[in-house]
């Protein structure tokens, strides 16, 4: 049964990574507290998963002109040394400690997401970003 | 500060979070790109999926390297994925991404909370 679970987990978060909407960070969440599964562990599950459902997603994106090829590239050129030193170095902390500092991030950005700046949602609804 | 400059720290911002925990690059990378950088919203939501999609699997393979990913416990979630993200972009332009968003920011407050004080 738990693989079920699993399946239906990763349609759901699938979704909302698909529109951007930290589904993965949800599924980290999910393994994390739901499966007991250590930090390292399931980033690495995420990481994969990732891959599986942005590409179908992005092939809508991108049939729907909505990439921005300039800001894809430079953002990719950078993030990319930056992700692999990151990388290396989770692999060598310790897992609890990995933890806590996600949970730092996560009480910063749920906190910004439920109560924005004034001026409106930075990406909800609007905020100082141009509308569509 | 340049457009590609603030691409570029955007990109490098959202890389370490990636690499880091596995997860939380879309956290930054849709923000700034909005906010500092300007881009219309679903735009931004579109391009942080085709910015996280590479550094994913850059720190999938350091990952796997450093013999922390475990591939036998990921196919369903993989499965899964694969069809939710077929979903999505069929679906994306007719979401209300707002309400989406405020109920994504109490789950993960609820789970930051758990995470720090590591219930």
């Amino acid at each position: 049964m738990s693989w079920i679970w699993a399946l239906l987990v990763g349609a759901v978060t699938g979704v909302l990574s698909g529109f951007g909407i930290g589904g993965g960070t949800l599924l980290v969440l999910w393994l994390t507290l739901a499966q007991g599964m250590d930090q390292l562990r399931a980033g690495g599950v995420n990481l994969l998963y990732f891959g599986c459902c942005a590409l179908p997603a992005l092939w809508g994106h991108i049939k729907n002109r909505l990439v921005e090829k300039q800001a894809a590239i430079w953002c990719i050129c950078w993030g990319v040394p930056a992700c692999a030193g990151a990388a290396a170095l989770a692999s060598v902390l310790e897992v609890a400690l990995l933890r806590r500092c996600f949970g730092v991030l996560l009480l910063f950005v749920g906190f910004r997401e439920l109560f924005p700046k004034k001026g409106g949602r930075e990406a909800g609804n609007g905020g100082s970003a141009k509308k569509e | 500060m340049g457009k590609k400059w603030k691409f570029g720290l955007t990109g490098a911002l959202s890389g370490l979070a990636n690499g880091f925990f596995g997860a939380g690059g879309g956290l930054f990378l849709v923000p700034l790109l909005t906010r500092w950088a300007g881009l219309p919203q679903r735009k931004a939501f579109a391009t942080s999926v085709a910015v996280i999609f590479p550094l994913s699997l850059v720190s999938a393979a350091v990952y796997l390297w450093k013999g922390a990913l475990d591939p036998a416990a990921c196919w369903p979630y993989l499965l899964g994925g694969f069809a939710g993200g077929l979903v999505s972009g069929r679906v994306f332009q007719k979401v209300p991404l707002g309400f989406l968003r405020r109920a994504f920011g109490v789950l993960i407050l609820y789970g930051g909370v758990r995470a720090v004080l590591a219930l």
